[in-house]
């Protein structure tokens, strides 16, 4: 539907406005200071998907690219790798998957980020075997999240 | 920066060379979306850029800071469309294939930068909550609140789980993992915190870190689910959760596919108990719960799961059920389909491969406590929990810190989490601070866009385009809108359908207030009021003045109730005079919101 005049209707709202121009409040506000420290951590809960609205395959392909953005930015910075195992842990947590390991997505997402982080083939052997823990079938994961890069 | 007086000549020459494409001829479009004030969160309006499937916007977070959120565009319309009951504008932008690319990356990276530094600050307060409670001798474990204590009768499921455990390891080997674990928390050490860098940006994320209260935690749940799983211990009865009710009954297929389940899961918990990762307590926790939950299933013949319901879930008084035949409507509807879409989902899973799908044996947990939850609510007259937001079972229990250092040792390294998390909280708030004028959620997106589309951020220059509702305005001189259209909101959608079917004048009367609409049951959150004023313009001032007047008098009695209800209903009347008062001079924000909108609804 295309709008008429509305642009005057809003500079009628100036007066209002000037007094309530607000960005929406975070839902998770609350949250942040009430979280136990067992509890999933509120930044990482907020920024997952719900299960109730969001299809599995759209879910699983956020997960996927997700393990992709974090694993180029830890090869980037040189972290400990258990940290990274660690962070990784958490970030599966929040799209709802606890076992990462026994999921094929993590791999697949890893091997995208060694890609995007720009990893050659003489490097990407060693962390192959580093992140699947000389695992085949998550080596051969890995090397498809690799070849699937843009 | 492009200061005020070189914009115009700057926008000229870089809309000739580059944007905006014209509608007809865009490869891509990106869409800026305006979405309608209401009262609670945002009574100013909110904006928010889609880019692909992913919308981008800006929340206030208490006590200042400015946070950008990433969700799907169905998440982001059930939520701003449905529940708050605001219509969003779409303006529409047309870009080349390589301006959407760079506008996604800009946002992608500046979002996972943000969402990395505020793990870091949830990671320094956790650190700080765990040695707190190490002080006091006690600490919280997630997953341990699933199992009764050790003296209980144990859970055959768990025993299978352990002789197939023994089976493939041998008879040592849970008691030389205790070891090895015991071994792991007396050698760790409160000083072993890893640097965190002071400089912070919006450019580059920070590094992963996992420091000694961490390390400690996860191996004190490992500990504990290696005694769970040596005594079989069985699940606490309030854990789970199942309902009598066909849709739960075991079918035909399912005997089979509970073997399938139960057996693809016990392996891969044989397998996760050799695994490096430093965190496998969690897992093997859920897992086992899970597997005890559905050994109850297959002896009941009734699905039973794990209750995944958070502790301070929303909550619809059964009071108020009867009086809520179309609420309960939409959550067994949705219960319905995503129990079917779940069940397929899993089903297509098992015949694909050999190993326990976690993701769609989750989404079929998650469905079966939304319909179970339903009809337990129905049938035994209970409150009913809102199933948002249902995830990962988590059930934390405390347990003694064994082998813990030192009070001293650990007195002065919550002095130290204390300093890191306050420095960084700081830190994050300098960086991300909101204010109300020159950094909002108007002002982020717009600086966003013109790097990405105009080269350089335009400089404020005294307009009030950091206002919501006029930003819309400034994107069209700006970014070249080939098209603005609108997404009702869900009682404006549910109003267009009626006029549709029925007399004009008797959708009118009957849906302009709140007692006789069918279209809007009062949501608890929302200010008293009679009238809706978002869908007239002529009558909005009579309809505030009427709105005001039930505000004052609802203030009134609830100053009288207020010892009983801890002034709920004189901080709704409050609330309700204040918002009538624009609608006097023909402003609406008040537009009443949902408590459940159905997954089908708009």
């Amino acid at each position: 539907m295309r709008l008429h005049g509305s642009g005057s209707a809003r500079v009628m709202l100036i007066p209002a406005l000037l007094v309530l121009v607000g960005c929406s409040l975070s839902t998770s506000s609350q949250s942040a200071s009430d979280s136990s420290a067992s509890s999933e951590s509120s930044s990482r809960s907020s920024a997952s998907s719900s299960r109730s609205s969001t299809s599995g395959e759209r879910r699983q392909s956020r997960y996927r690219e997700d393990v992709r953005t974090y694993t180029a930015a830890y090869v980037r910075s040189g972290a400990r790798f258990d940290a990274f195992e660690k962070e990784l842990s958490e970030l599966a947590r929040s799209h709802g998957l606890t076992n990462w390991e026994a999921d094929e997505a993590t791999y697949i997402g890893i091997g995208a980020g060694l890609a995007d982080a720009a990893v050659g083939q003489a490097q990407l052997e060693t962390y192959k075997a580093g992140f699947s823990h000389s695992d085949p079938f998550k080596m051969q994961a890995i090397q498809r999240g690799y070849d699937t890069r843009e | 920066m492009i200061g005020p007086f070189a914009r115009r000549v700057t926008l000229a020459a870089l809309l000739a060379v580059s944007a905006p494409v014209p509608g007809w001829a865009a490869e891509r479009f990106i869409e800026y979306l305006y979405i309608d004030a209401n009262e609670g969160g945002s009574s100013g309006g909110h904006v928010a850029l889609l880019v692909d499937d992913d919308v981008f916007h800006f929340e206030y977070r208490r006590p200042g800071m400015l946070v950008l959120r990433r969700e799907t565009f169905d998440e982001f319309r059930h939520q701003y469309a449905g529940l708050e009951n605001r219509t969003i504008e779409v303006s529409r932008i047309p870009v080349s294939e390589a301006t959407f690319r760079l506008v996604r990356e800009r946002f992608r990276h500046r979002y996972f930068v943000q969402r990395r530094q505020l793990e870091v600050l949830d990671t320094l307060r956790t650190e700080r909550q765990i040695l707190e409670q190490m002080l006091q001798g006690r600490v919280e474990l997630d997953g341990a609140g699933f199992f009764l204590g050790d003296d209980s009768a144990p859970d055959p499921a768990l025993l299978a789980l352990r002789q197939r455990v023994v089976d493939t390891y041998g008879a040592a080997f849970l008691t030389e993992r205790v070891e090895a674990l015991r071994r792991r928390l007396a050698a760790l050490d409160p000083r072993q915190v890893p640097a965190q860098r002071a400089e912070i940006s919006v450019d580059e994320a920070p590094a992963a870190a996992y420091g000694f209260s961490r390390r400690y935690r996860d191996t004190l749940t490992a500990l504990t689910a290696l005694e769970v799983l040596a005594t079989a211990r069985p699940l606490r009865p309030e854990v789970t959760i199942t309902a009598a009710a066909t849709e739960l009954s075991l079918g035909a297929d399912d005997a089979q596919r509970l073997r399938t389940l139960s057996d693809t899961l016990a392996t891969s918990l044989v397998r996760l108990l050799e695994s490096p990762r430093p965190d496998w307590g969690f897992p093997l926790l859920l897992g086992m719960a899970r597997l005890a939950a559905l050994e109850r299933t297959r002896e009941s013949q009734q699905w039973v799961f794990l209750d995944v319901f958070p502790p301070n879930a929303q909550v619809v008084e059964r009071a108020r059920m009867a009086r809520r035949p179309e609420l309960i409507g939409a959550v067994l509807d949705d219960a319905h389909s995503s129990l079917e879409v779940a069940h397929t989902r899993l089903a297509a899973r098992l015949r694909a491969d050999d190993t326990f799908g976690e993701s769609e044996f989750g989404d079929l947990e998650a469905a079966g406590n939304h319909l179970a939850e339903i009809r337990r609510a129905l049938d035994e007259g209970r409150d009913l929990r809102v199933p948002h937001h249902l995830f990962v079972p988590v059930r934390p229990g405390v347990r003694q810190a064994v082998l813990a250092p030192s009070a001293r040792a650990l007195a002065a390294a919550l002095v130290a989490a204390r300093e890191r998390e306050e420095t960084y909280a700081h830190a994050l708030e300098r960086l991300h601070g909101y204010h109300i004028v020159t950094r909002n959620c108007v002002s982020e997106i717009l600086g966003e866009l013109d790097v990405a589309l105009l080269g350089g951020r335009v400089a404020a220059d005294g307009s009030l385009s950091f206002v919501p509702a006029l930003s819309a305005l400034v994107v069209s001189e700006r970014y070249g809108v080939s098209e603005v259209f609108r997404i009702p909101s869900y009682r404006r959608a549910g109003l267009a359908r009626l006029y549709e079917d029925t007399t004009p004048w008797r959708v009118f009367l009957r849906e302009s207030n709140t007692i006789t609409s069918t279209l809007y049951r009062r949501n608890p959150r929302d200010s008293i009021f009679v009238f809706f004023t978002d869908d007239v313009v002529v009558t909005r001032p009579v309809f505030g003045a009427a709105n005001l007047v039930t505000g004052v008098a609802a203030s009134a009695v609830g100053l009288a109730t207020a010892p009983f209800d801890r002034g709920k209903l004189l901080r709704a009347g409050l609330r309700g005079a204040l918002f009538s008062l624009p609608e006097l001079f023909f402003q609406n924000i008040r537009k009443g919101s949902f408590e459940y909108v159905g997954q089908r609804q708009p």
